[in-house]
């Protein structure tokens, strides 16, 4: 029995880990009283409106159980600084009860740096939050992953880093998405990267239209977005991701899912 | 940066055993469930500063309790002793042992008092006598033989303080003072006259009625006064909370006791105990603090009868005043309001010297979690529970 917290870029990727979590049989918990007491529920915002917008949601984790183990996957709402101050707040909330959390963990998109690069740039900026006082983390025997090739390392609790698409290449959750749509959906998705390469370079765009298009990654995304609207259309792509096939049993065995799921295996200490 | 306090451990005082702050703060910010400790804390800082004043520790122990129906101070005091359990509450041997330790520009390093009861042949002296009532009585000679308790104080202080408490240092440097008593049963406590030379440090409690004992307030405001404090630094106090207040007056207009008057632009010379609650609160808040001077200052329940808008402005002027004062002061809430506003005051103040403790529950295999103020901003500003 574990309870692990996982801290992610944005809802997709809370989609991404739940997605994987499922065939373990992982169920989503969504009412506060099914949640453990010194875990879950420590980790619910309690306040509303937040920063006094009636109309922004309150981003709470996602929860998932297998009856056993529980798992807390929340979206940061961004990348390195936020993840950090996530995961300092949750290590914060929870310091009162030895052995609520087991384990830990961080997913990021490697879009600015190389893999190694990128997760050395998040272990320093982690080192130094995590160190900014000496007794702010004393209840706790942290310890952090050294590389992405030993990206989890034991402690009180454990500590893993994974750096999307694979661990290994530049990318973000998107090529991994796509890689699994090629499986799952390979007409659709080649039509809509069809679709995609020829719109980009339309002369009615402008060239603030243009800045746009040719973000980091904006052909990924442009491509998955062309899919979600004819799957799901007018819903979020982490809609999509849940309700969609995209990380079906055949894509889930592709070589970049298996090492995402031997990471959270390994993180969440999963038999299977 | 050095506090009077900067490391403050209770080996055991009441229920607390082995509870540790460390890394405390100029505002340090207690929070707990009930029955965690929160006001017990207090209590035993207020114990470890006045070390050798058996008064202080009379008062302690009768702090929580209501006048008219008060425990004998024999039991008050076997309370702040860690019980052991036994069936026999009124078991006449008793016998406890209450330890703490602390670090910091404090002169007492260690506090240990020990409690011995006893069943004994009570002095004669038919003055002390106590009836319920109040009224003096003569006892009945057959009833000499009762209950008592001899109570040993010490501290340790550093051997650069040995000369001026009169202790012998030991090798290793720190000396030791020490101070005996008894108690009876059915005697009042007279406290033992001698020079006021023991090693102790500023210290003033407001507990959460505190405002409204009016007596108290009338003896602080002499004193402050007496001290130099000037009125406007209370005044200050009293106008974040009603700015309609002009000043203060001492007056005695029955020829038997003076009353602490406040000049109010409406409503005239008003006493102060037909103010609101807040305002109150708010003027013994400031009474409390300027007598802690470069010592300690305890509050209990910060929020009590301080309306949740006036609890920032409050604070902030709090904070402020007590590092201008060198005070450093420990507070306990049950209020996620009170939190907000004491986070919100250390910004504007742009002090990063609040410290927050959440008090574990008692037997729950928790443990004390420490927060920094940047800890406790990024819990509250994350929606999170802090106590």
């Amino acid at each position: 029995m574990a309870n692990t917290f996982i801290a992610v870029e944005g809802p997709q990727d809370v989609e991404l880990i739940a997605a994987v979590l499922k065939p373990r049989g992982f169920k989503k918990k969504v009412h506060e009283d099914d949640l453990p007491e010194r875990f879950g529920k420590r980790l619910i915002r309690k306040d509303y409106p937040i920063d006094g917008d009636l109309h922004a949601r309150v981003p709470n984790p996602m929860f998932m159980t297998d009856g056993s183990n529980w798992v807390a996957i929340q979206s940061a709402g961004g990348a390195t600084l936020e993840l950090i101050t996530l995961v300092s707040r949750v290590l914060n909330a929870l310091k009162s009860f030895p052995g609520a959390l087991d384990a830990i963990g961080i997913v990021r998109d490697t879009d600015e740096l190389s893999a190694p690069e990128q997760f050395a740039h998040l272990r320093t900026e982690l080192s130094s939050r995590l160190n900014r006082e000496p007794e702010e983390f004393a209840n706790y025997e942290l310890q952090l992953p050294m590389s992405v090739n030993e990206n989890i390392i034991d402690g009180k609790p454990n500590f893993g880093i994974y750096m999307l698409p694979d661990n290994e290449h530049e990318g973000t959750l998107e090529n991994l998405v796509l890689e699994c749509g090629e499986c799952i959906y390979p007409q659709l998705v080649n039509r809509s990267r069809d679709f995609v390469d020829d719109v980009r370079e339309l002369a009615e765009l402008n060239s603030k239209d243009k800045s746009q298009v040719k973000k980091p990654f904006g052909k990924e995304k442009a491509i998955i977005a062309a899919a979600v609207s004819i799957l799901k259309p007018g819903m979020s792509l982490a809609v999509s991701l849940d309700q969609n096939r995209w990380f079906s049993e055949e894509s889930l065995n592709l070589p970049s899912m298996k090492k995402l799921i031997q990471f959270l295996r390994n993180l969440c200490q999963l038999e299977s | 940066m050095a506090f009077h306090l900067d490391r403050f451990k209770i080996h055991a005082f009441r229920q607390l055993k082995g509870l540790e702050l460390k890394g405390l703060g100029r505002v340090n910010l207690l929070v707990g469930a009930n029955n965690s400790g929160k006001t017990t804390v207090l209590e035993a800082i207020a114990a470890h500063c006045q070390p050798l004043e058996p008064m202080a520790w009379l008062e302690i122990a009768r702090r929580r309790e209501i006048k008219s129906s008060r425990e004998p101070i024999l039991d008050s005091i076997k309370w702040l002793f860690p019980q052991t359990g036994s069936s026999d509450v009124d078991d006449p041997y008793f016998q406890g042992r209450v330890q703490m330790e602390a670090e910091g520009t404090t002169p007492n390093l260690e506090t240990i008092a020990t409690y011995e009861g006893f069943i004994g042949e009570r002095p004669d002296d038919e003055a002390d006598w106590e009836s319920e009532n109040g009224v003096a009585t003569t006892p009945d000679p057959s009833s000499y033989r009762e209950r008592g308790a001899r109570i040993h104080l010490s501290t340790t202080v550093r051997t650069f303080d040995s000369l001026i408490y009169m202790a012998t240092p030991d090798p290793e440097g720190k000396a030791t003072c020490d101070e005996e008593f008894e108690l009876w049963e059915s005697r009042a406590f007279k406290a033992p006259m001698r020079e006021d030379s023991t090693p102790k440090s500023p210290t003033a409690t407001v507990s959460p009625f505190a405002h409204r004992v009016e007596p108290l307030q009338v003896s602080q405001w002499s004193k402050l006064r007496h001290a130099g404090i000037a009125e406007s630094d209370l005044l200050n106090a009293a106008r974040l909370i009603d700015p309609e207040i002009e000043g203060f007056e001492l007056l005695d207009r029955t020829g038997i006791r003076s009353s602490l008057f406040v000049k109010h632009r409406i409503t005239g010379l008003t006493p102060v105990s037909v103010l609101g609650d807040g305002l109150r609160r708010a003027i013994a808040i400031a009474l409390n603090l300027f007598a802690a001077r470069d010592g300690v200052l305890l509050i209990d329940e910060i929020e009590s009868a301080i309306h949740k808008d006036g609890l920032g402005t409050l604070f902030g002027w709090l904070t402020k005043m007590a590092q201008q004062h060198n005070v450093q002061l420990f507070v306990t809430t049950h209020s996620l309001e009170a939190v907000d506003a004491l986070v919100e005051a250390r910004f504007r103040q742009d002090d990063g010297l609040l410290t927050g403790f959440r008090l574990p529950k008692t037997n729950s295999g928790e443990i004390v979690a420490r927060y920094s103020g940047s800890s406790l901003d990024e819990l509250r500003h994350g929606g999170l529970e802090v106590r």
